[in-house]
């Protein structure tokens, strides 16, 4: 037992993003060829529900694999970013689009109002998806059946403000405030309630940090919360 | 499925993903020629029998020759320099240093298949 862990800690450290790479590219294989057969007409009910399922399973296994990563570099101490000028209302119609396997299937309406102007901030596009992804993820999971999230992006004085509001039970502050916090096991297990690991709300605050933009609750009217990120525009 | 509409140089090598977007593009009456790495792609556009691609579909991380050496060497050829390439990656770290290649577009996977058509529309508008 002693030499398999003296082997074990000898092992050269994953490079996460090769990881990354090697199970993101299998599973973009699937989502792809889900997204390629669901173009086709004249679907059986039974054929268009099983699709749903495979593109939806991939894709969760997309952010869950995205989350860890992130959780990997934060514990690595890892805040570099590959900042260039990301528009934020086309990673905002994409990630809705890919939160609609997850909405459709339990009668969730999305709904997107932006711009039809890019709005630009300096930032690090893939890590920008994943926080903007993880709040969509969350505000679908939070829904009763049937429900509505309401995602927009404007520009602002403030800078680019992109928000989530969903219908939910919605979170208390102090709920919200131990949410954020990495490692808290026993808010981990209350977010499993709705299918989650609880990572995906303090890594996002992490990419917000990185990218200096802030990362706010409020409650929504009449029940559920709104989230918004606002980030500093590009120059 | 209509007659070709232009030619797709799609550089993948993985095979589902590869066979996947090949699927993709013919459907919409694009030519696609397949290569596995950088190396069979460049093997393809030193084909004289090839038409010359109005797109490149472009992966990063490939064995033997990888996407950021390819789009180098494709830089360097003056019969093919000027065709736009589009990157699909799952490293955002490699797709920020494949901009400094000048790409057209860069997207990360997985892919939205409507918004890589858009920009392939796009990018070949004399072909289409």
């Amino acid at each position: 037992m002693a030499s398999e862990r003296a082997r074990a800690a000898a092992l050269v450290p994953v490079d996460v993003s090769l990881l990354s790479h090697v199970l993101l590219t299998p599973l973009s294989g699937i989502v792809m060829w889900c997204q390629m057969l669901e173009r086709q007409p004249q679907l059986p009910p039974t054929v268009k529900r099983g699709l749903h399922a495979i593109d939806h399973g991939a894709r969760a296994q997309v952010a869950i694999l995205e989350n860890l990563v992130e959780m990997s570099r934060l514990h690595a101490g890892d805040r570099e970013l590959h900042r260039t000028r990301v528009d934020v209302v086309a990673g905002a119609h994409d990630v809705v689009a890919q939160a609609t396997s997850a909405a459709e299937p339990r009668g969730v309406l999305l709904v997107f109002a932006g711009p039809a102007a890019p709005c630009f901030v300096e930032g690090d596009p893939a890590r920008l998806r994943c926080a903007l992804r993880n709040v969509v993820d969350n505000a679908v999971a939070a829904s009763s059946d049937g429900g509505r999230v309401e995602v927009t992006v404007e520009e602002t004085v403030n800078g680019v403000v992109f928000s989530v509001a969903d219908a939910g039970s919605g979170l208390t502050p102090a709920t919200w405030a131990r949410l954020l916090v990495l490692g808290d096991l026993r808010e981990a297990r209350a977010a499993r309630r709705h299918g989650g690991l609880g990572l995906g709300l303090p890594i996002t605050r992490h990419l917000v940090d990185l990218h200096g933009g802030t990362l706010v609750m409020r409650p929504n009217t009449p029940r559920g919360c709104q989230v918004v990120i606002t980030l500093p525009r590009a120059p | 499925m209509t007659s070709s509409v232009g030619t797709i140089l799609l550089v993948e090598d993985d095979f589902v993903l590869r066979a996947a977007l090949a699927e993709l593009f013919t459907s919409e009456g694009y030519s696609v020629a397949c290569a596995a790495n950088g190396l069979e792609a460049f093997a393809l556009l030193s084909n004289k029998a090839m038409p010359k691609p109005s797109v490149i579909v472009l992966d990063l991380m490939m064995p033997y020759m990888d996407g950021i050496e390819f789009r180098a060497l494709q830089r360097s050829l003056p019969s093919v320099s000027d065709v736009p390439v589009v990157v699909i990656t799952a490293n955002g770290s490699v797709a920020v240093e494949a901009e400094q290649l000048a790409v057209a577009r860069t997207m990360f996977k997985p892919v939205n298949s409507w918004r890589l058509l858009d920009a392939v529309r796009e990018l070949a508008p004399a072909a289409a």
